[in-house]
């Protein structure tokens, strides 16, 4: 965590509103957390009883409930640079974000589908879909396990789409799907860059293999891919 | 703030449902996780200016510290002991 730095912040100006936590923590002030869950917890823990109801879960115990707003508090924190005032309410912009943070907890205390069939039952045990640490590292096991994926690596490669920019495209398809608002942002820090330029970077990457794909025929079977859409 | 912005703060349905000890073990955790070696003293003094609502220069003028000892509070990297004064009572002792 790096140290605060300082803020321009107004003395004379209400430093609990949503615009001015928002500033702080998109500058990485990490203390305006406690202002955020404490001012505005309430709010954000609302987003997340709303989500709670989608997933079928009607009530929450207060532990719970005070451990899912602080994760979304957290979600925020890193999505605060993305936010622009005047829009809609941070928790409402991000609630795909906090939505993935309550999703994670229902799938948690879910009870396993399984649970009739005993492990003696299984002919296999299942494999967690991803164990490596890095993307690039379960997409390269992907590729040699999975002919899809590796007809994804190959339509890259005629599309002159290298590894790096090809996993970096799966990253950002990875992010929207989790509900991140602004992959770009999230993304450029992650890869060392600016947004514009990730948003560039997805662009080219995409329109690339686009053509590859509805040129190509041997990669005809990919046109129907979300990563080329 | 205005006295009605006040009230409506004040108001039970206003109420967090979060307490600032859960933020504060949440944000130690992080401050660990980022190589921090006091996160707890880090925590505590991030919950008082979080809660305070200053901004850092403005908060070390308040408490009579050096910015950049408030900074390195911050990042985890004094230990309780070594905080000036007026940040040490404002971390409980171990």
């Amino acid at each position: 965590m790096s140290p605060a730095p300082a803020s321009p912040t107004e003395p004379s100006v209400d430093p609990f509103t949503v615009e001015a936590i928002m500033a702080r923590l998109a500058a990485g002030d990490t203390a305006a957390i406690f202002a955020l869950a404490e001012h505005h917890g309430h709010r954000i823990a609302g987003v997340v009883r709303r989500q709670l109801r989608t997933c079928g879960v009607e009530s929450v115990g207060p532990d719970d409930l005070q451990s899912l707003v602080l994760d979304a508090c957290m979600e925020l924190h890193g999505v605060a640079r993305a936010w622009r005032p005047g829009g809609a309410l941070p928790w409402w912009w991000a609630q795909g974000r906090i939505q993935a943070v309550v999703n994670r907890w229902v799938g948690v205390h879910a009870d396993p589908l399984e649970d009739h069939r005993s492990r003696a039952d299984r002919e296999v045990e299942p494999a967690a879909p991803s164990v490596e640490d890095s993307l690039v590292a379960a997409f390269a096991r992907l590729v040699a396990e999975d002919p899809r994926v590796r007809l994804v690596a190959e339509a890259a490669r005629a599309a002159k789409v290298d590894d790096v920019a090809l996993v970096c495209l799966l990253d950002y398809q990875i992010q929207q799907v989790q509900g991140d608002p602004s992959p770009a942002h999230t993304l450029a820090e992650r890869y060392g860059t600016t947004p514009d330029a990730m948003r560039q970077r997805i662009c080219r990457g995409r329109r690339r293999l686009r053509q590859v794909v509805a040129t190509d025929p041997r990669f005809a079977d990919l046109s129907e891919l979300e990563l080329v859409a | 703030m205005n006295g009605a912005a006040a009230a409506r703060r004040r108001h039970p349905s206003m109420r967090a449902p979060v307490d600032t000890a859960a933020v504060q073990r949440r944000v130690a955790t992080t401050v660990r996780a980022a190589g921090g070696d006091h996160p707890e003293v880090a925590a505590s003094v991030l919950a008082v200016r979080g809660t305070s609502g200053l901004v850092p220069d403005a908060f070390a003028r308040r408490a009579g510290v050096e910015l950049e000892v408030l900074r390195r509070a911050e990042a985890g990297e004094i230990s309780r002991d070594q905080l000036p004064g007026s940040l040490r009572r404002m971390v409980p002792p171990e």
